[in-house]
This record gives structure tokens, C-alpha cells and sequence, in this order.
């Protein structure tokens, strides 16, 4: 069945970006170290979860924060090979890349983009893959089924820390697995549907 | 050779005490939830038996105790009698009811300084290292090998945080992980 997957890498003290992120420098300083374990340092059972996640996912949703540092470095094809959804308040004509990726851009809030990327998905899952503020938005109005978290082995000092803010009335999460690896610790959380 | 480890329950925001966090509610809302893993169902005992009994174990087993002013005075210096000695790192003089206890010995000439005499009345016994401001300055002093985090599988969102912002980047290598469904163990050893 088909569930809304968030998707990220933390750090140990909460960060998914360094400090000073923008354009230019998308994940901030230092930041790219959380990624680590998909690339230089992956391991076999690294790479099994990133398999895993690809074939499992059908559609992305984003938030315009992280499309706009990630737009340049991703390149073209851009990694995701399939559509992704960027909740935007800029209206803007859908954008296909080569390799089966097109960002389309939703202007009428995360339910809409939530729509749009569970019908592109079919029965595979969508990923809510970042930013913060973007996952803290789908968590707070309860359309998330599963939370992924890579706690990733460094203390990055600073940077956007993925649950601020967040008040976590209502939302209860259930570990349902965690497989460690040299490189990273992969938590699986389901968020247990109280209502 | 003995080490200085950060033994701490986090939340998986980031937290170790909960809102609210004040005399007469120790640890803030929530703060049991943090550390009933290593209780009996009961909550009125520590367990002995399983991951959890382990744990308890290494934890009982350090041979001194270096511990912030807020967490040492939260907990009364453990009534003075942990069975080694208790450093206190503090800027200011203990509360005079302190004299009380022959074991706890306050130190106001910095973490550095507080860490070398913590491992040298350890002996070959580690050092338990215990509160996030103790903890952040021990990292930034580089005198921190080793964290011992218990990770739970509950969102606080807001209370008192392990790590605010430090000064510079620390690498981290993963050592051991001891996964349950109340918490998962991570042991963590600084790079240097």
C-alpha cells in the first residue's frame, strides 16, 4: 500500500543542514557530510537502503527552499527520476528534465501537492524529503505515515535544526526499526494515527 | 586506560529535560519518558537483566563522576554517595549543605582542568560525564572521548537541548548500538 514517507539525514544535534545555507551552498557548511553515507562512505547495507527508498518512492514532495539550492547542484537528469512537487508560492509552468523528472510547481498548499503526488505515485510511496519546514508542516497536519531519519555520527555545531519549532501534540511515533550501519544509524518511525 | 564519557537519554528532537523544567518538577514535562528504559515496569527500581541491566551496569561501574552545577544540585549530589567521587564543575562555591558530603568536591578553575582531576581519582575507571552545558564545554575543551546517548522515540519540542550550537564541527565515530523499543543505544567516540 502506498504511505507518505519523510525522508531525511540528521545530525546528532538535529541539524540536516550546516550553517549559512543558500544558493551556492546548499546544504551549508559542512553540511554535506550528512549525505556521506549515500556516496564516499557508503557501505552494502547503505546502499540497499538507498535502492530500497528509490524503488519504493513515486513521487517527491519538496518546499521551495530546498529546490531552490538543490535546483543547480542535481543537475540534469536531476537524481529523482520521477515527478516531484514543489509547494511554492510562486505559480510557475511545470518543468520537465531529462531522466523522468518534471517539478511542478503547487501553489495552493501542501494538501494540494499531497494530492497531486499520491495520484503521480500510484501505489508506490511519496517522499516528503525536505525541507524542515516542509516536514514539519505534513507531520503537524497528520498526512504522514512513516518518518525515516539517517542519524548521521557528527555534531555539525549549527544549521537548520529539523524539528524547531515543532510542538508535537498529536503526533506520536513508533520505532518500528533501526539498522546501523559503520556510517549511519536508520531509524524507521511509524506515526501511530491516534484519531 | 580510562575514558570520559557523556552518558545522557535524548529525545529524538534533541532534548533531555522537557518544558517547564524547574524546582519541584525535576527534568521538566515528560522527563520520565526519557529514562524509562532503564526501569522496572514499576518504575521504582533500576533494572539489572537485559540491554538495559548492562547499560546500568557500565553506568555504575565509572570511577568518578563529573557533573554540571544544575544536574549535581538537581539530584541533591546524589545524597553525596554515588560510591566514588563527585567533581562539580561550577563558576561559583557550593551551597554550604555541600560540606555535608566528604565525596563531592566543587571546581571552579575551568572543564580542562575539572577533567584532568575527575581521571586521575578514576584510576583506570572511566569518568561518567553528566549535563548538556558540562557536556558542550567538555566537547569544545576536547577533553570528551566518548558519548554513551540514549536515543528515544518521542518528540519534546522544547525543553532544555543536549547540544546548542558549538563552536566547531565534531566527528563522531560510531562504536556500539544496542537498539530496543524504548531506546536505541548509541555509543559514540570523538575523533580527534
Amino acid at each position: 500500500m502506498s504511505k507518505v514517507v519523510c525522508d531525511i539525514s540528521m545530525s546528532l544535534d538535529g541539524c540536516i543542514t550546516g550553517p549559512n545555507v543558500r544558493v551556492g551552498n546548499g546544504l551549508g557548511d559542512g553540511g554535506e557530510r550528512l549525505h556521506n553515507w549515500m556516496f564516499d562512505a557508503k557501505t552494502d547495507a547503505d546502499a540497499k537502503i538507498v535502492d530500497e527508498k528509490n524503488a519504493a518512492t513515486g513521487a517527491v514532495v519538496m518546499g521551495k527552499g530546498m529546490f531552490d539550492v538543490g535546483f543547480e547542484p542535481w543537475g540534469d537528469p536531476p537524481p529523482f527520476r520521477m515527478p516531484v512537487y514543489v509547494v511554492t508560492h510562486e505559480a510557475r509552468e511545470p518543468l520537465p528534465m531529462q531522466g523522468g523528472t518534471i517539478y511542478t510547481f503547487v501553489t495552493d498548499g501542501i494538501e494540494a501537492a499531497l494530492e497531486l503526488a499520491c495520484a503521480a505515485a500510484g501505489d508506490k510511496n511519496v517522499g516528503i524529503w525536505g525541507g524542515a519546514d516542509i516536514i514539519r508542516q505534513y507531520l503537524k497536519a497528520g498526512l504522514v505515515d512513516e518518518v525515516r531519519i539517517q542519524l548521521i555520527p557528527i555534531l555539525l555545531g549549527d544549521g537548520i535544526r529539523l524539528f524547531e519549532g515543532l510542538d508535537p501534540e498529536g503526533i506520536e511515533l513508533r520505532k518500528t526499526s533501526s539498522t546501523d550501519t559503520p556510517t549511519a544509524t536508520h531509524f524507521r518511525f511509524e506515526v501511530v494515527k491516534t484519531s | 586506560m580510562s575514558a570520559s564519557v557523556l552518558y545522557m537519554s535524548m529525545s529524538l528532537d534533541g532534548y533531555i529535560a522537557g518544558p517547564n523544567d524547574e524546582p519541584g518538577n525535576p527534568g521538566g514535562d515528560g522527563f520520565i519518558r526519557l529514562h524509562e528504559w532503564g526501569l522496572t515496569p514499576d518504575g521504582a527500581s533500576h533494572r539489572t537483566d537485559g540491554p538495559a541491566g548492562q547499560l546500568n551496569d557500565e553506568y555504575n561501574a565509572v570511577g568518578a563522576v563529573l557533573s554540571g552545577r544544575r544536574t549535581a544540585e538537581q539530584v541533591n549530589h546524589w545524597n553525596g554517595d554515588k560510591g566514588v567521587p563527585i567533581f562539580v564543575v561550577s563558576h561559583r562555591p557550593p551551597d554550604p549543605s555541600v560540606a555535608n558530603y566528604p565525596l563531592v568536591t566543587y571546581l571552579t578553575d575551568g572543564i580542562a582542568s575539572a577533567m584532568t582531576q575527575a581521571k586521575a581519582a578514576a584510576g583506570d575507571r572511566n569518568v561518567l560525564v553528566h549535563g548538556a552545558y558540562t557536556a558542550q564545554r567538555a566537547l569544545e575543551a576536547n577533553v570528551l572521548d566518548e558519548l554513551q546517548i540514549h536515543q528515544i522515540p518521542v518528540l519534546f519540542g522544547g525543553g532544555r537541548r543536549l547540544f546548542d550550537v558549538l563552536s566547531s564541527r565534531i566527528e563522531l565515530e560510531i562504536v556500539r548500538v544496542i537498539d530496543t523499543p524504548e531506546a536505541t543505544h548509541i555509543r559514540y567516540r570523538v575523533c580527534r
